[in-house]
């Protein structure tokens, strides 16, 4: 079991959990003063954590509503809370920034929707 | 499904005689599978999309110069027995089938001069949810 401000948001369905690059943030010196060459490091990168799974219900209206409870977190300012994954690692203070739903609904036995869910902590929040 | 020696196939139009046989598979489109943090298996499968292919083989014994085309849309259907008597005699049929392949294997008789054609087709839904195949029970002594 897995959540996010201690609601289990994804657990209708199978759901894996991705962290994006660890280091600096790398930027050319081209891109800020236009001619010089070689890069910079500007800061540590944001923790960027990103659930993939598929949401199931035995309904499109069932599916539908999952859907707009995850919807209804991604306020601005962002939503924040501890996210945990399936194996009780904490990420703490992170924000819910964007939820991608695949390209279609799937239609079968069930009815599902496959995602793509994207949590940063940002740096102002450590 | 299989269906061995049906008496006659419609397809549209044609009054298909001589079938040998006729298969109705039912193949994946494209599934939806999904693994877990937890380990190598995959704990959700499903199929979303899936077709409905209909293969009428016949045995040709003299020239057929108008057979079925790629791409025409028919009506199917066909009657199925346990044996040649009336009872428990079953309609089976598609209400929209599109041709997709008209084949024929010469030479593959027993005799070595038969030939064989196979009308391959694609079963269409009416409304994408409801099964293409429709299976009904005929009363004794009807058509």
């Amino acid at each position: 079991m897995s959540s996010f401000a201690g609601e289990g948001i994804f657990d209708s369905g199978p759901h894996r959990f991705r962290r994006l690059p660890l280091g600096l943030q790398v930027v050319p010196l081209m891109a800020l003063d236009g001619i010089s060459p070689g890069s910079v490091a500007l800061g540590p990168l944001e923790l960027i954590v990103e659930v993939r799974g598929r949401l199931i219900a035995p309904t499109t209206a069932a599916l539908e509503a999952q859907v707009d409870t995850i919807g209804s977190l991604l306020t601005y300012p962002p939503t924040q809370g501890d996210l945990v994954d399936h194996h009780g690692r904490v990420y703490e203070k992170i924000s819910f920034v964007r939820f991608e739903p695949d390209d279609r609904t799937d239609r079968g036995r069930t009815v599902s929707l496959a995602y793509t869910a994207r949590f940063v902590r940002f740096l102002s929040d450590k | 499904m299989l269906i061995l020696n049906p008496p006659t196939v419609q397809l549209g139009p044609h009054t298909l005689e001589d079938v040998a046989l006729l298969a109705i598979d039912r193949v994946a489109h494209r599934t939806a599978e999904e693994w877990s943090d937890a380990g190598p298996h995959p704990v959700f499968a499903d199929v979303p999309e899936q077709r409905t292919v209909v293969r009428i083989v016949r045995r040709l014994e003299r020239d057929d110069p108008a057979p079925p085309l790629p791409g025409e849309q028919h009506t199917l259907a066909f009657h199925t027995s346990p044996n040649l008597s009336d009872a428990d005699r079953r309609r089976i049929s598609i209400a929209a089938a599109v041709v997709t392949a008209v084949t024929h294997q010469v030479g593959g008789g027993p005799s070595g001069r038969g030939a064989q054609q196979t009308i391959t087709l694609t079963a269409l839904s009416p409304d994408g949810a409801s099964d293409p195949i429709s299976i009904t029970t005929i009363a004794d002594g009807a058509d």
